[in-house]
């Protein structure tokens, strides 16, 4: 049976929720970004929503420089993809506020995604492999 | 990064990973108090046992293959109007 597919562009809407009960989650921009090998957003918002810190990566930005960056649990929905899940991110120090948020590969590590150039679209391709596929194992 | 308690989760974590990836392979472990709680195939069984037994508590949740850098290469370019 085939697996569920959907086509977004290349932005998608993108709900970060607060960990702690009755706070406000923050709307934000999502953009997929296969350059990146994980979700990462500006720290403020991390701190907006009173998330605990979980690991402490060094993330290298595009303009080379490499930055360290607290690794944060947080439950993140997108509705055009029916995702409703915990993910890590991870929180860059940035110059000026943003609202954005790059879905980088630890993100897309769950879905077959195809790029319809011309047309500036994204689909989705749903996989049921399993961790093994992903994921080099010592035994 | 001011240095706090994840960093001794982080330190804990360093020591166990040999004996983690033996026994496990590859996983996200969940370490807390300076000890391996559980392993999870995904993050987000991580994320809520975590949440469900930790609640604020710092803890470490890592997976076994991570690299040592990530990237997040993004430029966005808009025309002058």
């Amino acid at each position: 049976m085939a697996g569920k597919t959907w086509i977004t562009g290349p932005n998608v809407e993108v709900t970060l929720h607060s960990d702690d009960v009755g706070s406000p989650s923050v709307d934000l921009q999502g953009i997929i970004d296969t350059g990146a090998s994980v979700i990462c957003l500006d720290s403020r918002i991390a701190k907006r929503l009173g998330l605990v810190s979980s690991d402490k990566r060094w993330v290298e930005m595009a303009d080379g420089r490499v930055v360290a960056s607290p690794g944060y649990s947080a439950r993140m929905t997108i509705p055009a993809l029916g995702f409703d899940s915990f993910v890590q991110v991870c929180a860059v120090d940035m110059e000026y506020p943003s609202n954005r948020i790059l879905l980088g590969r630890s993100f897309l590590r769950d879905y077959i995604v195809n790029y319809d150039g011309p047309k500036e679209q994204f689909q989705f391709h749903e996989t049921s492999r399993d961790q093994q596929y992903y994921f080099d194992h010592d035994e | 990064m001011e240095p706090d308690s994840l960093d001794r989760e982080i330190e804990a974590y360093r020591l166990l990973l040999p004996g983690i990836k033996e026994r496990y392979g590859s996983v996200w472990a969940l370490v807390a108090d300076l000890k391996l709680i559980k392993t999870f195939p995904v993050f987000s069984e991580a994320a809520q046992y975590a949440r469900q037994h930790f609640g604020k508590q710092q803890v470490l949740i890592r997976h076994t293959d991570e690299t040592k850098l990530e990237f997040a290469p993004f430029v966005l370019v808009h025309a002058e109007k």
